[in-house]
């Protein structure tokens, strides 16, 4: 029917059928091979690129995990800045004068210090040198827009921490600073770079690893000069930190530090600590040191000026003196001595004991704190409220110095707590042994006397003490203070629960620790002692301690702290060992005519436990010449 | 002769008309045809997501890919309903139109992805070399068919070559290798299965093989033959092709065995050109190796049916246009899909109806409606 020839030619035919099916399944085989193999020869040679370009791979920072109180609230948080920085590889060096004029212009800095910030800057020309940073989201749209006048100045985003309550609990929080040479020496295989933030101070520093979570990874390729060409894809992407949720109560945190801010500026002494603790599981509830610092100037870069300011004071602020300074205890230490005398059976609870003016010991005189004695004789509990130091030298005695530093470390003392904060101290308990390695002698016995009273070579840090009468409280377990509650992850889901962790235990028999209970009692009810501390309508004890230190003045006085440490109980049965609430007031060279941290505590419990009556005795807090107890 | 009555209207009218027509088609590649319009439909979807284009509004790919590919059904049924001898007469106007426009753009062309491929006509950047391949086809089918003509002589062998050479020169110079190569593959493909002799055909070869020095030095853009220099040398420089293929084989393996499908694909960077050139390595993102090999085998079937269509046909005119079609989408796909598995250089050839392409699809749809008339209008003489 067609006039054309065809001539159709079988073997072509199937030859073209073949290819298809030939080409199809090769096809199939590569698609399965790329897939499966992850393959192809490109993939291998990319790691050996033109022109000395090299593939290296890049950390990326993860977005650095909250800090929250206990209710939820905000501590910590990452807020959005803007660095100016400039690349010098990129900045002609025949127009740097002009372009390092306007820039001076624009973020109002002095040319001359720029151009000297690019001259002292070593390495590489392509890598960027520091211009500015926290600037002005407006003046960085001014760079942009000018950004042809200005070759090689880049405007970067930089994630910043932001304290929204900065010196309130900045001593708990810490602080995050770049990264320094050692330590990224020793952290770079963590994945560290030199731009990387690390914590440095309180919670930041010790849930480091938490809150700044897994690091990603991203390809990028280099030329010879070590400048980023281009980006080759995100190999793994960052996991964001986990969020650390304290045990503290912002609001009672600002409690306490209020009580203790009054009570610095009444006496005037510029230090002290206030710090409370749940007795049942260790957890912080409030932790005031001053003086304090703002940390949020840390995290917009502090100024050299500033950093020398908080290193000259002589107090010491970016210290938290709660964890990081010990002091001679003072008459808290009676507790270890008083209970260690109980428990070791060298005085009974009802046997009393005479209370002269003075105990002559080797022939030196050691006075009663009133210096006249109390004229009666006294159990120890009575003893333990009149906070008698010629009673306190008599147990000494029989106790001998080994015995009493093992009760001192038994009750916790001499090591550290184990607090979740960085920078923590043991304190000291002398012994003998501790003696002959120190001071190279044995200890006089006049010095066993001392270190039974809490002076001396007695040192210890205010959590300590506050962990001793929390041990006291819940029946002699010493729990590892925490002031992180929980892990969240970045969704908000737990992630770990901080465990109690149970430090050891004080080793008494309960009907000494119940006796001592009692004795803490006595001294808070005593009102020769105590004065009007007993009215306060709740179940508290405490132990008051005034601990000389120092260079005597020229009226041969030496210059003292105040402390007061105890607990508030749910009921008056001191059998019992359910107390919610243990505390420390710590009052550095306070000097006043009466208890400083008495005042504080009153002031600390009013607000805490929102009591209408001010039980603060006026004029106690004035400069006077306070030897008490 | 083959396959039974001329269709007329018979007792039935119109309804017996279109039933004989449904009836008379190909519908294994009619299916693979839709298959692939559909996973084109679906790839445009995911990237005008994956562009961050609105869906439904003008500019964006998904919306113009429906309109496309309504436009290219239509075309394609459209064709298959009219007898194949009518649209033949319109031939060579039709082919001389397609010269002029490919003149004209070289004159006036767009500059679209750094050459003059496109040229705006009525606001719609046309790019004539997708349209030159199909209409070269149905001119060299016609100039093979003519009454004295003999498949194996010379002069036939010659007459296709000359016909073809026009379109394929003023494609090569945009310039546009690809295309290029594909129009003569359809001359291969067409002279081979309509049973040139062997002698005629390798001596095109031969010819074509003395003028690729002269190609590559006239004809070839420098980015051309950077992609073949990449492709060929592991050492190039990787800021460019180089970097798109390990982009889509980075894509291609997190695809894994069934993609990570539509969902997936909102946040997801492009890969570089993935409405086109790099369509495959997406398809195979979104819908695994299942959707990859889904795709070859569609291509495989429409090309094994065309062959089939060449073998069945007649006369000449199915036989070249079988042919030619069959080596057009055989090229096409087969370069397109080894490119996005890294084992063909990096060339701007779409994969038949998967890729973005208005001018690619309704041409391709025109060229198999034709086949599809060529089988339902059968009878009645050449």
């Amino acid at each position: 029917m067609s006039s054309t020839q065809i001539y159709k030619r079988p073997l072509r035919y199937l030859v073209a059928a073949v290819f298809t099916a030939l080409l199809s399944g090769l096809l199939s085989a590569r698609l399965i091979a790329v897939e499966v193999g992850g393959g192809g020869a490109s993939s291998r040679d990319f790691n050996t690129l033109a022109d000395g370009h090299r593939v290296i791979e890049e950390v990326i920072a993860p977005p650095r995990g909250l800090i929250l109180d206990r209710t939820g609230r905000i501590l910590a948080e990452n807020i959005a800045t803007y660095a100016v920085q400039i690349r010098p590889g990129d900045l002609p060096l025949t127009i740097r004068p002009q372009v390092v004029k306007t820039l001076g212009e624009i973020l109002q800095i002095d040319p001359v210090k720029i151009t000297m910030t690019l001259d002292r800057a070593t390495g590489s020309i392509w890598e960027p040198v520091r211009i500015a940073s926290v600037v002005d989201e407006r003046v960085t749209r001014f760079i942009e827009e000018e950004s042809a006048a200005l070759p090689g100045v880049e405007v970067i985003f930089e994630p910043r921490r932001q304290y929204p309550y900065g010196e309130l609990i900045s001593q708990v929080i810490g602080y995050v600073g770049r990264i320094d040479a050692l330590e990224l020496s020793a952290l770079s295989s963590a994945g560290y770079n030199e731009l990387d933030y690390i914590g440095r101070a309180g919670v930041e520093q010790s849930y480091e690893e938490a809150l700044r979570g897994e690091p990603g990874i991203r390809q990028v390729e280099i030329d010879v000069q070590g400048r980023i060409v281009r980006e080759l894809g995100v190999t793994k992407t960052p996991i964001a930190g986990k969020s650390v949720v304290l045990t503290i109560d912002i609001a009672a945190q600002q409690r306490a530090f209020d009580a203790l801010a009054w009570g610095v500026k009444a006496a005037g002494n510029k230090e002290g600590v206030v710090t409370s603790v749940n007795p049942q599981n260790g957890e912080i509830i409030a932790m005031a040191s001053l003086p304090t610092y703002d940390n949020n100037l840390f995290a917009s870069g502090i100024t050299t000026a500033q950093y020398q300011k908080y290193l000259n004071n002589k107090n010491a602020p970016l210290l938290n003196h709660a964890v990081g300074s010990h002091f001679p205890p003072g008459s808290t230490y009676k507790l270890v001595t008083y209970s260690c005398a109980l428990e070791n059976r060298v005085v009974g609870v009802d046997e009393t004991l005479v209370t002269p003016a003075y105990l002559e010991v080797g022939g030196q005189k050691f006075y009663e704190w009133n210096r006249a004695g109390f004229g009666r004789r006294l159990t120890p509990a009575q003893g333990f409220s009149y906070s008698s130091a010629v009673i306190t030298y008599q147990l000494a005695q029989r106790l001998k110095i080994d015995r009493l530093a093992a009760c001192g470390r038994a009750w916790g003392f001499g090591e550290p707590t184990g607090i979740d904060l960085p920078t923590e101290i043991g304190g000291v308990v002398p012994d003998q042994n501790w003696a002959r390695t120190t001071i190279s002698r044995t200890l006089y016995d006049g010095e066993v006397l001392q270190s039974a009273l809490g002076q001396g070579y007695d040192l210890a840090t205010p959590l300590q003490v506050m962990n001793s009468f929390a041990a006291l409280a819940n029946g002699g377990t010493l729990w590892q203070p925490h002031v992180v509650l929980e892990l969240r992850n970045p969704d908000g889901t737990l992630a770990e629960t901080i465990t109690p962790v149970e430090k050891g235990r004080v080793g008494m028999r309960a009907a000494t620790l119940a006796e001592m209970r009692r004795a803490a009692r006595l001294v808070v009810a005593n009102s020769a002692m105590t004065r009007n501390l007993g009215q306060i309508p709740l179940n508290l004890t405490g132990k008051t301690g005034t601990a000389e230190y120092g260079v005597r003045d020229k009226q041969g006085r030496l210059p003292y702290h105040n402390w007061i440490s105890g607990f508030v109980a749910p009921t008056d049965d001191w059998s019992k060992t359910d107390a919610d609430f243990a505390y420390v007031v710590f009052m550095h060279g306070s000097n006043t005519a009466a208890n400083a941290a008495i005042e504080v505590l009153k002031r600390y419990l009013q607000l805490q436990y929102d009591l209408k009556r001010d039980y603060r005795i006026p004029g106690s807090m004035s400069i006077g010449n306070y030897y008490g107890e | 002769m083959g396959l039974g009555s001329p269709i007329t209207r018979g007792p039935f009218g119109a309804a017996g008309w279109v039933g004989s027509i449904v009836r008379r088609m190909d519908w294994l590649s009619t299916a693979a045809i839709g298959l692939l319009m559909i996973c084109g439909l679906g790839m445009a979807w995911i990237n005008a997501r994956s562009y961050g284009q609105e869906l439904f509004d003008l500019s964006s790919i998904f919306l113009r890919s429906i309109i496309w590919l309504s436009l290219s059904v239509a075309t394609f049924s459209i064709v298959t309903a009219i007898n194949w001898r009518w649209i033949r007469t319109f031939a060579w106007p039709l082919y001389g139109a397609n010269l002029l426009l490919l003149i004209a753009t070289l004159i006036f062309g767009q500059d679209s992805g750094g050459n003059s491929r496109a040229i705006a006509v009525f606001g719609i950047a046309i790019q004539s070399s997708e349209i030159a391949k199909i209409l070269t086809l149905v001119a060299l089918a016609t100039v093979l068919t003519r009454e004295s003509a003999e498949a194996d002589t010379l002069s036939n062998t010659l007459l296709g070559s000359l016909v073809v050479a026009p379109p394929f020169a003023l494609v090569a110079i945009q310039p546009d290798a690809g295309t290029a190569l594909i129009i003569a593959a359809a001359l291969f493909g067409g002279l081979l299965l309509s049973g040139a002799a062997t002698r005629w055909i390798a001596g095109l070869a031969g010819l074509g093989v003395l003028l690729l020095p002269l190609i590559w030095a006239f004809l070839i853009a420098d980015y051309q033959k950077e992609r073949l220099i990449a492709f060929i040398d592991p050492n190039a420089d990787p800021a460019g092709p180089k970097y798109q293929l390990e982009q889509a084989l980075t894509a291609i393996r997190s695809g894994g065995l069934f993609g990570i499908g539509f969902d997936g694909t909102g946040g997801i960077n492009p890969l570089p050109v993935q409405e086109s050139d790099f369509v495959f390595a997406a398809l195979v993102r979104s819908f695994g190796l299942v959707g990859g090999l889904l795709v070859i085998g569609l291509i495989g079937l429409l090309v094994a049916r065309l062959i089939w269509h060449a073998w069945e046909s007649p006369d000449s005119f199915g036989t070249v246009l079988g042919g030619g079609l069959a080596a057009i989408i055989l090229f096409q796909g087969g370069v397109n899909i080894a490119m996005n598995l890294g084992a063909a250089p990096i060339t701007g050839i779409p994969l038949p109806f998967v890729s973005y392409g208005g001018a690619s699809a309704i041409s391709l749809a025109f060229g198999l409606g034709l086949v599809q008339s060529h089988r339902v209008h059968q009878g009645g003489g050449a």
